[in-house]
């Protein structure tokens, strides 16, 4: 009776420890799956990352362009103050007869 | 015997037990990383999702910034050029006023014209007739005569700075004294300002006002003067309406009454003022706000108007 129990219990056991396996197969197949998607991903994260800092300097770089440009604006508006009170002064006046020829 | 047996039995069974607790182990090792990995994979999305949104919002600031830019350059490059563009819009305007002048002469226009003009300047009271121009936004026409002393060189810088027009009244306005004796003494004195002029605002005019007006230049010398100014391509003008300020000063609201009452059924009225009235002088604001209700408009004299006198 207990020889019996003893031979029935190993295919059992072997059966668990196969299926064990198997399962541990698989799940290695899975864990490389998704690591492989989680690598892609991160990878992606990281390019798009360097996007951004790329696109922030080529931002900053173009705010202290505009900086620059707003400056030398405002210096030659402060030079040609004159002559472009008279160009607006013309604009208006020149717009009223436009707007009466319609 | 049987306890021989026994041992390797038991041996085995730790042997099966502790594998299969091994593999649990292990198995359940990588499920946890596989779970971990999920969720970093999400993270991760999400960390993508909002990169993108700072990305996208990256790329239109940078979009905005170089329309920003572009137009910051056109806007520097057009103060560059605003002597240029100031001549073409002049030039424009001038086109613009001659087209409108014939509509209002062909009583289409919705808005009758008033030219504005000062004679004898500059004078003491110039700068405040600037000023009061200057407050309406108001273009005029100075008749102008010759003043050499430095005193009055700011201020015909000022009139023509301020866009009026400047023409010719002669350089000694002297109706009584030579002016009109002969055609060389009316031509050489017109000829004499016109230098003048050129020298002290860089403007050359060939707009003239007869001194006195056209009638002062009485035969037998109209026709020759006429066709010795006709020579020099100059174009003269009068005036159909006058604050009454030639003789005797007369009182502001006289010299208010004779331009309102002088410019009724006119379509365009030429005014006459001159710069050394106080009484025009203070006439003036109220001649532009009535004038204005009664739907004229001011403009400067242009040798292509048709008032002008070729």
């Amino acid at each position: 009776m207990i020889q019996s129990k003893c031979k029935s219990s190993t295919p059992m056991k072997k059966l668990i420890i196969y299926i064990l396996l198997i399962c541990l197969i698989i799940s290695f197949a899975l864990l490389y799956f998704e690591y492989t998607r989680y690598s892609e991903v991160n990878n992606r994260y990281i390019a798009l990352q360097d996007e951004v800092n790329n696109s922030s300097n080529k931002l900053r770089d173009i705010s202290d362009d505009i900086a620059k440009l707003k400056l030398e604006e405002e210096t030659i508006s402060n030079e040609k103050k004159f002559q472009i009170d008279q160009y607006q002064k013309w604009q208006r006046q020149n717009q009223i007869l436009k707007d009466l020829i319609k | 015997m049987a306890k021989t047996k026994s041992n390797p039995k038991g041996f085995n069974k730790i042997i099966v037990y502790g594998l299969s607790v091994f593999l649990l182990i292990v198995l359940l090792i990588n499920l946890g990383i596989i779970v971990k990995l999920i969720e970093l994979r999400k993270q991760k999305y999400s960390e993508i999702y909002s990169s993108e949104n700072i990305l996208s919002e990256q790329q239109k600031e940078h979009f905005d910034k170089l329309e920003e830019i572009k137009l910051l350059s056109e806007k520097i490059e057009n103060i560059k050029n605003v002597e240029d563009l100031t001549e073409n819009i002049r030039k424009e305007f001038f086109e613009n006023a001659k087209k409108y002048e014939t509509m209002v002469s062909q009583g289409k226009g919705s808005k009758k014209i008033a030219y504005l003009t000062l004679d004898d300047g500059p004078y003491n009271y110039t700068p405040a007739f600037l000023d009061v121009l200057d407050k309406y936004d108001i273009l005029a026409t100075f008749f102008l005569l010759g003043k050499p002393s430095s005193q009055y060189d700011a201020t015909y810088k000022r009139i023509v700075d301020s866009g009026h027009t400047i023409a010719n009244h002669t350089y000694s306005h002297a109706i009584y004294s030579g002016l009109y004796v002969t055609v060389d003494s009316f031509v050489n004195d017109v000829l004499k300002q016109e230098k003048f002029l050129l020298q002290k605002t860089g403007v050359k005019t060939n707009i003239l006002r007869f001194p006195g007006g056209s009638s002062s230049a009485l035969p037998p010398y109209r026709h020759d003067i006429l066709q010795r100014l006709r020579k020099y391509n100059y174009g003269y003008i009068d005036w159909n309406v006058s604050s009454g300020d030639a003789g005797k000063e007369p009182s502001k609201e006289k010299a208010y009454n004779n331009i309102i009452n002088g410019s009724r059924n006119k379509n365009i009225i030429v005014i006459l003022m001159h710069d050394s009235s106080k009484a025009s002088l203070l006439a003036l604001p109220s001649v532009i706000e009535t004038l204005k209700e009664r739907d004229y408009i001011f403009l400067p004299l242009f040798y292509e108007s048709s008032m002008i006198i070729k």
